[in-house]
């Protein structure tokens, strides 16, 4: 049985193939495109997942879509018609687009399918699943869970924002959900928003702030914002919002509520947008753990699945843990709309069809999560040499040995091997690694390399079985979806007038002697790497941990700054020649800057729309 | 005088668009989604700490969307 998934039309298109109930591959649009969280219908990727498979589209028994398109527009329609004669504006803005294409996407798809083979009825082997029970699916059937409670929360699928499902074998059932326009991600992507940064792609970074805050708003925002009762259900108090009938998040009324206008990208950030992510991020993981409490007490379940966009937020994710409301958690980690794709195809598998479930004892059917394109040494060397690039060849070992001293240097490197991730966080398959013990590769990396925002800190990939001596956690997060704390063992304590520092002077205090990796608050967002998912990286951080006795290094995504991740060598190497890191690993190649034709050199920071 | 007249009538263009969706909306989409029940108005916006316990809702096993029958409806 061969089900191809696809999200697409709203952010983060995307394809994914399982063939047998085996995820065979999955991959995001906008790695192709090179167009960050593109929409577009996933030609690109569904293109990858055919000729991984060796199938041609005509193998295809089905492909399911993840989400019901006029559900949608049922609740646009009557949003608008509650609301009006509000929200014209915004109804003349998105009808037209409805009218035009979003009605048909059905027969879209059948076009699109029709291209890939015009002798296929595919009018047969359509499905469209819903986007909650897509999100759930994710995070449930590749989970390595017989049966679980799974929790879903975004900021909106047709109607539903936060739903609850019960899994059991190959079996997924929701039992309860929450209606737009009260959705917790929206919540957060208001605050997003009037923090100055871009709604579906900045949350993480208004995550990453909020350790320079103080959660002084808090009461502000449970007074006025949001009535959350004690099984963590909630209502926005939609006077304060525009998205219902507006062009933007947040209207007049918010902003008289925090005493100030949004602030404009790119304006310096101040306390105030520190204190408001705090203050936002403290809600959500209320929020949320109230959620949780709810879902063990009504399910009796003991492990939890997570998914949906919030479920990227892992600040909340380790609080959740730490909380011990249930044994086990575990957390899809393409949570966001493009693993819509890979529960639009579990869906079909397992619900539409009832295929029998295979669960892995101890692992989860995502492998690693490096479920994207390849390419052999051969092809490697073919492709790096066609753009002009000079590089010698390694063996492994020597490869190894090379950039264990490398990093150990203080040099970045452009890690690129193996196949792609899947989802938003890069995991030593598209990475630019460093010294996790250097007191300037924060600033390096941010300035230099990434072209981002310097508050913005950068995560540790550990040996798994290292990772309870440095950190307060002994588990797997081979996803980075847990943030915990570095162990008091290796902290640098702090004098009064350290301590007394607010907001981004906290940042230049070295903290512990992984300071690459410990943010301001102490806490690191974790990888850990096993042999059996990542032999190479772990070979590497092994090296690394021979040479220094530090078993970890600082894991970045291989991008800069607007960029989506880097898909083929030819991404990375420009990405290499736009930016200063010195040494591009592409396999067994090594390409060194200081031999590369200087003309290559790009303005590479200026390239992207900053996101 | 030319392009007085040609900005006249982008003017008078825009202004039968609005009438023209308004009318669309209020006197055609709004009586065609109460006649075919998939219009309810509902209070979308809430007071604060109003009196229930709980804003969870039954998930609706069999929901049926008039004109979504144009898909093939996968719902369990």
């Amino acid at each position: 049985m061969r089900i191809l998934g696809i999200s697409a039309f709203y952010h983060d298109a995307a394809a994914a193939l399982i063939v047998d109930g085996e995820i065979i591959a999955a991959a995001q649009e906008e790695r192709f495109t090179r167009i960050r969280h593109d929409s577009a219908y996933p030609k690109n990727a569904i293109d990858y997942c055919l000729t991984f498979s060796g199938l041609s589209a005509r193998d295809l028994d089905y492909v399911s879509f993840y989400d019901k398109p006029l559900s949608k527009f049922d609740r646009l329609i009557k949003t608008y018609l509650a609301f009006a004669p509000k929200g014209f504006e915004s109804f003349c803005v998105s009808m037209p687009l409805w009218l035009k294409e979003k009605l048909f996407q059905k027969n879209r798809l059948l076009n699109e399918l029709k291209c890939l083979d015009e002798t296929v009825d595919w009018s047969k082997r359509l499905i469209f699943s819903e986007h909650h029970l897509s999100h759930a699916a994710s995070a449930f059937f590749p989970s390595p869970f017989e049966h679980s409670a799974v929790l879903t929360i975004d900021g909106v699928g047709e109607w539903t924002t936060t739903s609850i499902a019960i899994g059991k074998g190959n079996d997924l059932n929701v039992i309860r959900e929450m209606h737009f326009p009260h959705s917790l991600g929206f919540l957060y992507s208001a605050f997003t928003y009037y923090t100055g940064f871009k709604v579906n792609s900045g949350e993480y970074k208004v995550m990453g702030l909020a350790p320079y805050g103080e959660p002084r708003y808090v009461d502000v925002i449970k007074n006025n914002l949001i009535d959350i009762k004690d099984d963590g259900s909630f209502r926005l108090n939609l006077d304060y919002f525009d998205y219902c009938t507006g062009l933007r998040m947040t209207n007049e009324r918010f902003h008289a509520l925090f005493g100030a206008p949004p602030r404009s990208p790119e304006i310096p950030l101040t306390q105030r947008e520190m204190d408001l992510a705090a203050s936002i991020q403290a809600v959500t993981e209320e929020v949320l753990i109230k959620l949780a409490r709810s879902v063990a007490k009504e399910t009796g379940e003991r492990n939890l699945c997570l998914a949906g966009g919030v479920a990227l937020n892992c600040v909340a994710n380790g609080k959740l843990l730490r909380e011990k409301i249930f044994d086990n958690i575990w957390i899809q980690p393409a949570a966001g709309d493009a693993g819509g794709a890979l529960g639009a195809a579990l869906v079909g598998y397992y619900l539409f069809q009832g295929e029998h479930r295979n669960i892995g004892k101890t692992t989860d059917a995502m492998k690693g999560s490096y479920l994207g394109p390849e390419f052999s040494q051969i092809e490697i060397e073919a492709r790096l040499k066609a753009v002009g690039a000079k590089f010698e060849i390694l063996g492994d070992t020597e490869l190894i040995d090379y950039c264990a001293e490398t990093l150990k240097n203080g040099k970045a490197i452009g890690w690129h091997q193996g196949r792609m991730e899947f989802g938003p966080r890069a995991l030593g398959a598209r990475s630019i690694i460093g010294d996790a013990r250097s007191p300037s590769m924060q600033k390096l990396l941010n300035l230099k390399v990434k072209y981002r925002e310097s508050f913005r800190p950068f995560a540790p990939s550990i040996l798994r079985e290292d990772v309870a001596d440095w950190f307060d956690f002994d588990g797997d997060s081979p996803y980075m979806l847990f943030v915990a704390d570095v162990k008091a063992k290796h902290r640098i304590a702090m004098n009064d007038e350290k301590i007394k520092l607010f907001g981004i002077d906290k940042l230049n205090v070295i903290r512990s002697s992984i300071p690459a990796v410990t943010h301001v608050d102490y806490s690191a967002r974790i990888q850990t790497v096993s042999i059996d998912t990542n032999p190479r990286f772990h070979a590497l951080i092994s090296r690394f941990k021979e040479l220094t006795t530090c078993p970890m290094i600082v894991n970045t995504s291989f991008n800069v700054r607007g960029e989506p991740i880097v898909n083929t060598p030819e991404d990375a190497f420009r990405c290499f020649m736009g930016t200063e890191i010195e040494v591009l690993v592409v396999g067994n190649c090594v390409l060194k800057k200081e031999y590369q034709d200087q003309a290559f050199a790009l303005t590479y920071e200026n390239n992207f729309e900053l996101d | 005088m030319y392009e007085v007249k040609d900005i006249f009538m982008k003017i008078i263009i825009k202004v039968i668009k609005f009438t023209f969706l308004w009318v669309i909306f209020y006197g055609v989409v709004t009586p065609a989604a109460l006649f075919l029940k998939i219009a309810r108005f509902e209070v979308l916006s809430i007071k604060n700490k109003d009196n229930q316990k709980s804003y969870w809702m039954e998930y609706a096993k069999n929901k049926k969307y008039v004109l979504a029958d144009f898909y093939s409806q996968f719902i369990k």
